[in-house]
């Protein structure tokens, strides 16, 4: 008994270390290691000089004047755009999916543009708008007499915190709109007829209940806003705003050099990161609402009689703000000889694109660097994702949840200098693919949630019966599997390609001379050439567009939802 | 008794689909009434015109003569005002509050006197038998248990109108019937009128004062559980409460209540006396009976009065009754005896049609 039992035991163990398994460790393993090895590369950046332990990187940031305005100003920024986002987006959510406003498709696409469009394209064109003297909104009204002292200062904090706001508020929108859909009608109704009113109705039920998805929203803005580099960069620096962020590239990038106290900065800005993942989670505690869902009759949605065309106008005003008044703004900008505040047919041209595109090298390689580096990488996530959304166990499954969310709570500049760290004495460090590992690392949970999220809903009996009628795992993946999963593949590879190639705040670490990607020559051409940084932009904005129509059209929205 | 809730020419329709077509009906007050009918057939969309979650296209409805729907004077009294509470299928308890919170939320609403409300919270626990577990967290309780915390929350503030749209669809069996006396036991105990909506015809008869049957949104017949049985007004009723067998034939003779139906077929012919339920001009009619209202001779004994001869096809003791389908030149008839006889299948038989109960359509 206790001989065959063994058998059985070792006959088990022989039989799961099947190929899909071995696949499924291995490539688990080498993400992790892509991940932590950076990591310790940063730690060790951050402790060490001349491999001796040393804390001179953070004695020396002590003694930098502006260290507590660096501070205080990352954690305003991140706070204040974690709130602005939060209002805007969970607004807009509830708006689409719990209100009767007209033209709620047309909302629901215009309200996701802003964050693949990036905050740096929207801070720019935001600022073409407000930069004084040569502002089109500014000049325009200080033209026709409104005081100038009442004009927003577009490099101040407060600007930084709304447009970083505006740009961010998508990824609250798609939290709160998934989870708000999701939720049972019945939980409102029941609470209506118990004598709650619409406000007490949505304060104590509809945001209670979705209140942990919600949270997690809140906590990436956040987490995101402390690592980014693009409100920071366009506006912060040029006002003297400096944050966390734009100091450690700053210590990085400006002469003298010191990669000792940039480690130390990024160390304290995981450490505000993950003090921001520590609040959330006393807050969640062990809440994670599951709600019984009856068969269901299709509730109706809340009524704002009056306030229909209220409601509609303000979200309007957000497309506006977010969407149509920085494109139309960049697209003036892009043809104009040269920008000098107004457009004016007198310097109407077109050569802004032509440059761009042939004539300046850097544009151009720049182009084609980020069509290559944003195929390869979102190809290699898809692989990945698909090895790793094969495994269905628990301990598979916990580590995996483990492993995509490592890199989110990395803050994305520090990311950068990690992978810079890590890659520097490789002969990777002068090539692109330094730039495509950023890219598959920072972005990997997108694919791998979508891909598993699709991977869930087929049956596993669907390929054990291609197994048993005698098909290889690699030809019951092939032959059964893929097909099914093709939907999920393709909405991976597009929503990874439209992530990575707008990804600003690491790649500003990584590139080289000739490895350069657009949003890194937006940086490059930010203080030289309006019109062309307009024009460069455009073309950017336009290949995004094209390819969400390409995903809108190949995907159902929900697909985006499950993904974050 | 004056009517308690009143609804009159209610209709409601979503794009194409006529949801509620003119329907009106009163309650008495402190009884339980039921809407029955199968799924589509407008009774929830009734019930949630008559809580505010939905606006009628036309009618009026009120409470104690006091108006809170007419679609002609514009009065619209919302959900959270009409002061009524509702036990939803789903349960729908809020997760993110505890049982005492749920059960408390609607006297936080009403700003119920605070010193009071921890013991009228309790009280309604314990009326549901769930005393102690108010601190729980409501999402760790069975289903069973959440649908308790559901009526608590729904009698604890005393509401003019309690509203149960399909309560106990979602429990099992065992569980259901449980629930329903509880449920019974209590809206009797506090004397509060209920309406109550449900597909489930045992669960109506079993609860309901009286029952509404609706049928492509409009009514059908409006009567106590018994009437529905024993004198359907409608084949639709007649088929939907209860089991029926049902025959075509020709209305041969009319009387006032009464007539005689001509069941056809290719070699023979039985005329067969029953009520009349309404005054037909159509020779066509169709003959209603239920397998109780039968009784069977066993052997074939041709020609006697309103008697169908057939073969046993399959036969099941039950214990308190027997249950037989019997194959006839006209029909598949079921038969349900409380007789001792044993019948074996394949034995003749002779089925004999209660007259004073069997009905034509």
């Amino acid at each position: 008994m206790t001989l065959s039992t063994q058998n059985t035991n070792i006959n088990s163990i022989i039989r799961n270390i099947s190929i899909e398994r071995s696949l499924f460790w291995i490539t688990a393993a080498l993400m992790l290691v892509a991940i932590l090895y950076p990591a310790s590369m940063a730690i060790k950046a951050a402790f060490f000089e001349n491999d001796i332990f040393t804390l001179a990187g953070f004695e020396r940031i002590l003694q930098l004047d502006t260290i507590a305005s660096d501070i205080w100003n990352t954690l305003i920024f991140s706070a204040g755009s974690m709130f602005g986002a939060t209002i805007i987006g969970v607004s807009l959510a509830w708006v689409n999916a719990r209100t009767d406003v007209p033209g709620v498709k047309a909302i629901e696409v215009f309200c996701v543009i802003p964050f693949f469009m990036s905050a740096f394209v929207g801070a720019i064109a935001w600022r073409l708008l407000f930069v004084p003297n040569a502002g089109m909104i500014s000049m325009f009204l200080t033209k026709h007499g409104f005081p100038e002292f009442l004009l927003p200062d577009i490099y101040s904090l407060g600007s930084m915190i709304f447009i970083q706001s505006v740009f961010y508020s998508p990824f609250m929108y798609l939290y709160a709109v998934a989870s708000f859909r999701q939720m049972d009608p019945t939980l409102e109704e029941i609470a209506r007829i118990h004598g709650a009113g619409n406000w007490n109705t949505l304060r104590k039920i509809t945001l209670s209940v979705n209140g942990p998805a919600l949270l997690s929203g809140m906590i990436l803005v956040f987490v995101m806003s402390v690592g980014t580099l693009e409100v920071p960069m366009a506006l912060g620096s040029a006002g003297g705003n400096y944050v966390l962020s734009t100091r450690i590239w700053a210590l990085m990038n400006n002469m003298p050099q010191d990669v000792t106290a940039a480690s130390a900065l990024g160390m304290i800005a995981i450490l505000i990161a993950a003090i921001g993942i520590i609040i959330q989670r006393k807050l969640l505690g062990n809440r994670k609402f599951t709600t019984v869902t009856g068969k269901g009759y299709k509730s109706k949605k809340i009524s704002l009689g009056r306030w229909k065309w209220i409601v509609f106008a303000l979200a309007i005003t957000y497309i506006i703000f977010a969407v149509i008044m920085p494109i139309v703004t960049l697209i003036l900008v892009a043809l104009q000889k040269f920008w000098t505040g107004s457009f004016s047919m007198q310097f109407f041209t077109w050569a802004n694109f032509n440059t761009v595109l042939f004539e300046y090298d850097v544009t151009a390689r720049a182009i084609k660097n980020s069509l290559f580096a944003c195929s390869v990488a979102a190809t290699i996530s898809v692989i990945f994702a698909l090895i790793l959304s094969q495994i269905r166990s628990r301990n598979a499954e916990a580590f995996m949840g483990l492993l995509v969310l490592l890199p989110i709570v990395i803050p994305g500049a520090v990311f950068g200098m990690m992978v810079l760290f890590a890659f520097v004495k490789t002969p990777i460090y002068n090539t692109i693919f330094i730039i495509i590992f950023a890219y598959v690392i920072a972005y990997f949970y997108l694919a791998y949630r979508t891909i598993y999220s699709v991977r869930l809903s087929i049956h596993p009996e669907l390929e054990q019966s291609a197994r048993i009628h005698g098909a290889s795992w690699f030809q019951s993946t092939r032959r059964i599997l893929t097909p099914l999963l093709k939907p999920g593949i393709v909405s991976a590879w597009l929503m990874s390609f439209i992530l990575f190639i707008r990804e600003f705040s690491s790649v500003m670490f990584l590139y080289r001379h000739g490895t350069e990607v657009m949003p890194v020559v937006f940086f490059m051409l930010m203080e030289r050439h309006s019109a062309r940084l307009a024009a460069f932009m455009v073309i950017q904005t336009a290949i995004l567009l094209l390819i969400m129509i390409v995903y809108q059209r190949f995907t159902s929205k929900n697909a985006t939802g499950a993904a974050f | 008794m004056s009517a308690f809730l009143k609804v009159e020419n209610l209709s409601k329709r979503y794009g194409d689909h006529q949801a509620i077509d003119n329907i009106s009906f009163e309650i008495e007050e402190k009884k339980l009434f039921v809407l029955l009918g199968p799924s589509g057939c407008g009774k929830t969309t009734t019930l949630r015109c008559i809580g505010g979650l939905e606006k009628p296209d036309t009618g009026i409805i009120s409470i104690r003569d006091e108006t809170i729907s007419n679609n002609e004077e514009q009065i619209f009294v919302a959900a959270e005002k009409r002061g009524m509470g509702m036990v939803a299928q789903s349960y729908a308890i809020w997760p993110h509050m505890s049982v005492f919170e749920n059960i408390a939320f609607p006297l936080r609403m009403s700003k119920f006197d605070k010193n009071l409300l921890a013991s009228r919270v309790e009280e309604a626990l314990d009326m549901v038998q769930l005393k102690g577990l108010g601190t729980r967290n409501a999402t760790d309780l069975s289903g069973g248990q959440q649908q308790r915390v559901a009526l608590a929350r729904a009698i604890v503030g005393r509401p003019k109108l309690l509203l149960f749209d399909e309560p106990l669809s979602n429990l099992d069996a065992k569980l259901r019937e449980q629930m329903r006396y509880l449920l019974k036991e209590i809206q009797t105990e506090i004397g509060i009128t209920a309406v109550y909506v449900t597909h489930d015809q045992s669960e109506a008869m079993g609860l309901g004062d009286e029952l509404i049957v609706m049928n492509n949104g409009r009514i059908e017949q409006s009567d106590q559980a018994k009437s529905l049985y024993n004198n359907p007004k409608t084949k639709f009723v007649g088929e939907f409460i209860g089991t029926a067998n049902m025959i075509e034939g020709r209305i041969t003779q009319k009387e006032s209540n009464s007539c005689k139906i001509t069941l056809n077929n290719k070699n023979s012919e039985q005329i067969i006396k029953a009520r009349l339920s309404r005054n037909t001009d159509s020779e066509q009619g169709m003959l209603l009976f239920r397998p109780e209202w039968i009784s069977i001779q066993k052997g074939k004994k041709d020609n006697q009065e309103n008697s169908i001869d057939g073969v046993v096809r399959t036969y099941q003791y039950l214990g308190d009754r027997s249950e037989l389908i019997i194959e006839t030149e006209f029909a598949d008839i079921k038969a349900s005896v409380t007789d001792d006889e044993d019948y074996i299948v394949g034995d003749k038989v002779t089925i004999k049609i209660n007259e004073n109960k069997a009905i034509v359509f």
